[in-house]
């Protein structure tokens, strides 16, 4: 996932989609996004919103993960 | 442990009675006294006994056939437990009683309750109260896990649904619909359509979904996985 593009209208299933390894970030931030239902609808902006996470640090945690993933599939 | 005989005025069955029966209950009575994690008596046990907690904490908990447990109360100072005995024939106990902390109790034969109650209007009367107070307590409670389990159904049905056939739309916030009628839920979720429409009003007053006639929108999707998770109350 290109880190700069990381928006606030992604949709939690796009950003599991681009970087699986986000669903840590999720789990960590307590909640109940990672197998949800509605996760093809909620944009971050969304889950920052219901969860009561800054928007800004949600994003700054995926952007750190989705950094990992790209590190390691690059052979 | 020695008993005063007017401190079982405090149970409820025996609040009205005279004195002189008091002390016989307390002639009949044996004190047990067991440690936390002990038991009174066991489910399936002739239930030749009845008891009266007079100290400590106790839980009444039954087993299924398959192991599950569920407990069905707790039993504080001064209550009246296992007393079926008294009035059915060859009883058993239908739960077990085990103690929560130090516990002691009154325990006396059933057979002399059952004697006593063929001429004290105030032990039948006392005991009917205490019957039907556990049989309210049990509709209750009853009526509580029927409705929260089709509420959980029928959010379940909607959000799969919505995962399926919904369009995100922009309302007051995120919301998703769905072309949905009332017939349409109340099928997929295995009820009827009365049920849903009385769920759906009751969600509607919350601001959960918002229902039209052929149209279901949710309104606080995170509301609705709650309740589908059964973590709403």
């Amino acid at each position: 996932m290109n880190t700069k593009t990381l928006h606030t209208h992604l949709t939690v299933e796009q950003v599991l989609q681009e970087s699986p390894r986000a669903f840590s970030v999720f789990i960590r931030n307590k909640t109940r996004c990672v197998g949800c239902l509605m996760q093809q609808f909620c944009t971050l902006k969304d889950v920052a919103e219901t969860y009561q996470i800054p928007l800004a640090t949600l994003i700054e945690e995926i952007e750190h993960v989705s950094e990992e993933d790209n590190q390691r599939s690059i052979p | 442990m020695k008993m005063d005989p007017a401190d079982l005025r405090r149970v409820n069955v025996f609040k009205d009675a005279p004195e002189e029966d008091l002390k016989l209950f307390v002639e009949k009575g044996i004190v047990r006294s067991i440690e936390e994690g002990e038991f009174f008596f066991f489910q399936g046990d002739p239930a030749a006994y009845f008891y009266v907690l007079i100290e400590g904490r106790a839980k009444l908990l039954q087993t299924s056939a398959t192991g599950q447990q569920v407990n069905l109360r707790t039993i504080t100072e001064w209550q009246m437990f296992g007393a079926l005995g008294a009035v059915r024939e060859n009883a058993t106990y239908p739960a077990t009683a085990q103690a929560l902390e130090p516990s002691t109790a009154l325990a006396i034969e059933s057979s002399f309750l059952k004697e006593m109650m063929q001429n004290r209007p105030y032990l039948n009367i006392n005991l009917m109260q205490l019957m039907t107070s556990y049989i309210m307590e049990m509709q209750e409670r009853y009526r509580e896990l029927a409705t929260e389990r089709v509420e959980r159904r029928i959010a379940l049905t909607i959000l799969r649904l919505a995962a399926q056939i919904g369009k995100r739309t922009e309302g007051d916030g995120m919301t998703v619909e769905l072309p949905l009628t009332r017939q349409d839920v109340a099928e997929a979720s295995g009820t009827t359509m009365f049920t849903v429409s009385r769920v759906l009003a009751d969600w509607e007053r919350r601001g959960l979904v918002a229902a039209g006639r052929e149209r279901v929108v949710i309104r606080n999707p995170h509301g609705l996985v709650q309740i589908s998770e059964g973590l709403d109350q």
